[in-house]
């Protein structure tokens, strides 16, 4: 690895560079500072000598780069060289960057890269991120110049779909998943219209202000250009590993197929299933005139600017809190985006240069800015960056009343009616009652609007951009619409009444059967009853799962309490939500994982290092150990959330007998203290671990002997018997939970259990894949527990398996050579999903 | 004729002129830089003494050589690369001899200037050490060639050095922490020229 070497005049310097370096690279990256001389009474200067100690304490073949403050720095460091053979000195580069913002650039850098001329440019563009930030020289608005863009090379669009965006940690997982390619790789930011980057530079992409929702084009030149952009790709639509949730927005793009429009029906787009009838509401968004004065002092209207945008963000924090209530935590973080419009460098340098270069007032000053951003994505070419545009406004027009003083209106409806309006922002539509509105129809708008998730979420039929002056029907005029086809009909005939209302109540029934069905429990041909439970990330998913046929839940991951926020979330707030779910399920099981995060996920205040290997790292009960107040919390919320529900509680990453039972023990702990304080909680709840590290594999009896259940899960465990990186598309096949040595180490676990009396469930993908089903069922796995939308398809295997035909088919697998061939041998043994027609 | 023992007497007086000079090159030094030069000289120098009293160089070479190191070790300041350099160059010129020339001496002084320009990449007129270093060697080769004799060499270098370090009053910092000064820099002399001024000045004294 490429060494850096900081030399000042002053060893206090030197070492506060070194700290600052040391955090943002763990140490990871090879640093030695050479400060100060030694005289005790004048300790200020520099010794060439100790520049080549320092040097060579890092050197290695791939390079040095030296930093240093001034003066006689910059002399001693070359004197230094002088001293080091010839070999070395061609691999040294004493570099003018300034020193501190280049020695953290060059060390970010140098853990991604071994190209010393790259990391050395690093250092010299060191200063772009801090001029642009004081001389106001951030991105504008404006489209470049078609000539930056490489137009023949291979190239790929992509949504970041992480939450967080190319910021810090993913930039980096970027630019090193870039450099392991020979390829030209250049990245561009179309939703900010950037200029393209160098992907193999960290201070680029992160420049680049990629966030949530943003459009990137990757665009690779070289040999291995198809290798690269497939690379790229697996990681930023793997959410660089952070999110779940960031999958769903896909399935909610999907649009529904529309049919061609019944006789004097209008045609819209259909957003959200459903059909209703009733008279409007008219919802007009009033236009806001801003007024044009002359001002005297630019820093007083930026104040104010100040001030609106910090209400704002108060405001959309409590929608937020709303929405999370109304429709669920993944619809709500629609306003986390609206909160990241507010603090758009882009938009802020606009409306800075109209209030101080072209001294507008602040009102018009904004409106003028955020305007322009709007022009900007309607002008794109992509639909869901489009549907942009009304997030723009909302926030706009959310600052823009604060700064008039504009109370905003609010939709208050006397009876249940349709709502129908020229287009409703997400506030609006996280604004209304669900149980007052009917429908939503707009003259504008998208499926992939805010507007349209939401209404799916709240389980309002919808139709949009239905066009045609809708809104300026006259209120009270009765209107019907069909959301899963996108048609709408004003002042329908009575037998047009009469149909639709036929069509609501089968549509109706036809949901519910498909209810009921999946509610079926799962039963073998030979009436084995398998257990089969829900993998949720939040109290959202809960009700979809039961829909599915869930029986309970299996895993229920609790990282959403604690992603996101600022501070980990109060015993009372745990206790609140595992109450909701285990409310929601009644009767049925919630095994609640405690907290699995690692050095990959950003919990700001639990200060995680940056860990060189996260899934090798401090994750999962090793972290929890180290941190034993956030296991205590969670522990007592669990067992205060116990009573009356069948809550059982896991650990994960657990590889030792000592984790175990040091988890055991705080929870021992935290029993007697709430015995003392005489507060309830379920005396007899199952305690289990997750089993996915080899070493609890290997001690499968005597881990058997601490607790009530494994909960076997094969995401992790694949990669861990593997050593493959599911994320890394070169070894992915390795991965698969498939291969042979994985299922006989899950038959081993299995066996294990089976022998110290405990039963053992899985929660991995697996669990939910049709094919694995059967083997999994022959090898004797008494749970599946499975993300909700596998269920269905799980149940109609089961139902066509009996035990021995299940338990043959294991064996055989077992004995195997290749991934490939067991997924064959189920194929053959006439596992019905072969059988299912093309 | 200077004999390897008048080099060293040479050295061994130059701590003595540093010490007795500290305070006016601090002087110097804290109207146009970090006020450190009378410090760093001294202690350089004093370092030098002790480290030459431990050691008994074979040649002139070696004990030049000594002389860097220590220089390069201890002066702390941009003078510890320069004059550390000055007297590596000087070592090289001098290798394997015991006793120099009035030729030598030149040498060893044009070899110690070329080391120092590479190393502070100053130019005449920069109000550097340069502009004492530089008229001195110009005066001692014109004398050379003029086959003055080895003390009028030296007196002429010195001289040249001391007239030089006059002219770095009204000039305007090019290099080094003075530069920061800007016009503030004129009307003030500058201790690198002046420690190079006494340089040769102690060679005339010691060796004349």
């Amino acid at each position: 690895m490429i060494g850096i070497v900081i030399v000042s005049h002053s060893a206090k310097l030197a070492e506060g560079v070194r700290e600052l370096v040391d955090q943002m690279t763990k140490g990871r990256v090879p640093l030695a500072v050479s400060g100060g001389i030694e005289d005790p009474q004048h300790p200020i200067g520099t010794d060439a000598f100790d520049v080549q100690r320092a040097i060579e304490s890092v050197y290695s073949d791939d390079g040095v780069i030296v930093l240093m403050d001034l003066g006689s720095a910059l002399l001693s460091a070359e004197t230094a060289l002088e001293f080091l053979s010839e070999k070395q000195q061609g691999r040294i580069r004493l570099c003018e960057a300034p020193l501190v913002e280049g020695a953290v650039a060059a060390a970010v850098q140098a853990m991604v890269s071994n190209d010393i001329e790259l990391v050395l440019a690093e250092a010299r563009g060191a200063l772009t991120a801090k001029t642009a930030q004081l001389k106001g020289a951030a991105p504008d608005m404006t489209v470049p110049a078609a000539s930056t863009v490489a137009t023949d090379a291979p190239k790929i669009r992509l949504t970041v779909c992480n939450r967080h965006g190319l910021h810090a940690r993913p930039a980096a997982r970027f630019v090193s998943t870039a450099g392991r390619f020979q390829a030209r790789i250049s990245i561009q930011n179309l939703s900010r219209y950037t200029e393209t980057a160098n992907a193999k530079s960290i201070n680029q992409v992160a420049t680049l202000g990629a966030r949530e929702g943003h459009e990137i084009v990757i665009t690779a030149e070289g040999a291995d250009a198809p290798e690269a952009l497939k690379a790229l790709e697996t990681l930023v639509t793997s959410g660089f590993g952070e999110a779940e949730a960031a999958i769903e927005r896909d399935a909610g793009l999907q649009l529904p197929e529309a049919s061609p429009a019944d006789e004097g029906a209008l045609t819209g787009i259909p957003a959200s299933p459903g059909i209703a009838i009733g008279p409007i509401a008219l919802y007009r968004l009033a236009p806001i005139a801003v007024p044009e004065r002359p001002i005297e002092n630019p820093m007083n209207e930026w104040q104010r600017l100040q001030q609106a945008i910090e209400a704002a963000q108060k405001e959309l924090h409590a929608l937020r809190a709303l929405a999370t209530a109304q429709v669920g935590d993944y619809q709500a973080a629609i306003f986390d985006a609206h909160l990241l419009y507010l603090e758009d460098p882009a938009l802020l340098d606009a409306a800075h240069r109209r209030i101080f270069d072209r001294k507008m007032n602040v009102e018009a000053a904004w409106q003028s800015a955020v305007e322009k951003m709007v022009a900007a994505y309607r002008d794109l070419e992509d639909p869901y960056q489009q549907a942009r545009a009304a997030d723009v406004i909302d926030m706009g027009q959310r600052v823009l009343k604060l700064l008039m003083g504009v109370v905003p209106a609010s939709v208050v409806l006397a009876r249940p009616s349709i709502v129908v309006a020229a287009d409703l922002t997400p506030s609006d539509t996280a604004q209304l009652d669900p149980d007052k509105v009917l429908g939503i129809c707009t003259e504008f708008g998208s499926a992939t609007s805010h507007a349209a998730i939401l209404a799916r979420g709240m389980g309002i039929p919808a139709v949009m951009g239905v066009g045609m002056g809708i809104s300026r029907l006259a209120e009270e005029t009765t209107l019907a619409l069909d959301g899963a086809h996108g048609r709408v009909w004003v002042e329908p005939n009575s037998d047009l009444l009469a149909e639709l209302k036929s069509q609501r109540e089968s549509w109706a029934a036809e949901q519910q059967a498909v209810c009921n069905a999946g509610r079926q429990p799962a039963l073998t041909r030979d009436g084995r009853r398998i257990k089969i439970l829900a993998n949720i990330g939040g109290a959202v998913h809960v009700k979809g799962a039961l829909e599915q046929g869930a029986e309970g839940v299996g895993l229920l991951r609790t990282e959403f309490l604690f992603l996101a926020r600022v501070t980990p979330p109060s015993e009372d707030e745990q206790t609140a939500a595992y109450h909701r779910i285990a409310d929601t399920l009644g009767p049925h099981p919630l095994i609640i994982r405690t907290l699995d995060v690692g050095g990959d996920k950003p919990l700001p205040y639990l200060d995680l290092e940056v860990e060189a290997n996260p899934f090798l790292g401090l994750r999962g009960i090793r972290l929890c150990l180290d941190r034993p107040e956030i296991l205590k919390t969670q522990l007592r919320a669990i067992l205060r959330a116990s009573p009356g529900h069948r809550i059982k509680v896991m650990f994960p990453m657990v590889s030792t007998l000592t984790e175990i039972r040091a988890a055991k023990k705080i929870l021992a702990t935290t029993r007697d203290e709430l015995s003392r304080a005489g507060v309830p909680f379920e005396k007899n709840m199952e305690v289990g671990m997750m089993v996915e590290v080899p070493a609890a594999v290997a001690l499968a009896d005597q881990m058997a002997a601490e607790v009530d259940f494994f909960s076997i899960g094969t995401n992790d465990l694949s990669q861990y018997i593997m050593a493959a990186d599911r994320t890394n598309p070169r070894v992915q096949a390795l991965s698969d939970a498939f291969q042979p040595a994985v299922l006989r180490t899950i038959q081993y676990i299995i066996e294990r259990a089976h022998a110290a009396g405990i039963w053992v469930g899985l929660c991995g993908e697996l669990a939910g894949d049709p094919l694995a089903v059967t083997v999994l069922l022959g090898l004797g796995l008494d749970e599946f527990s499975m993300n909700p939308p596998a269920i269905p398809a799980v149940k109609r295997v089961l139902s066509k398996l009996t035990m021995v035909e299940a338990e043959a088919i294991a064996t055989a697998a077992l004995k195997l050579e290749t991934a490939e061939a067991v997924r064959e041998l189920v194929k053959s043994s006439g596992n019905p999903i072969s059988r299912k027609p093309a | 004729m200077v004999s390897q023992k008048k080099l060293r007497a040479w050295i061994e007086v130059l701590q003595k002129v540093y010490a007795e000079n500290r305070q006016y090159l601090i002087d110097l030094d804290s109207a146009i830089g970090d006020a450190d030069h009378g410090i760093n000289m001294d202690r350089g120098f004093t370092n030098v003494q002790a480290d030459l009293s431990k050691t008994d160089p074979p040649d002139i070479g070696a004990m030049l050589k000594t002389v860097a190191m220590t220089l390069i070790r201890t002066v702390g300041g941009a003078a510890g690369p320069l004059y550390g350099t000055f007297f590596l160059r000087a070592s090289t010129a001098c290798a394997g001899k015991t006793e120099l020339q009035a030729a030598d001496v030149v040498a060893m002084f044009e070899a110690g200037l070329a080391g120092v320009l590479q190393r502070g990449k100053a130019e005449l007129n920069d109000k550097t050490m340069v502009d004492a270093l530089s008229p001195a060697l110009v005066a001692m080769k014109r004398a050379l060639g003029n086959g003055s004799d080895f003390r009028q060499i030296i007196q002429q270098g010195a001289a040249a050095a001391e007239e030089g370090m006059k002219n770095t009053i009204p000039m305007l910092a090019k290099k080094g922490r003075a530069s920061y000064l800007g016009e503030r820099s004129i009307g003030h002399q500058d201790p690198g020229a002046t420690s190079s001024y006494l340089l040769l000045k102690t060679a005339v004294d010691v060796w004349g």
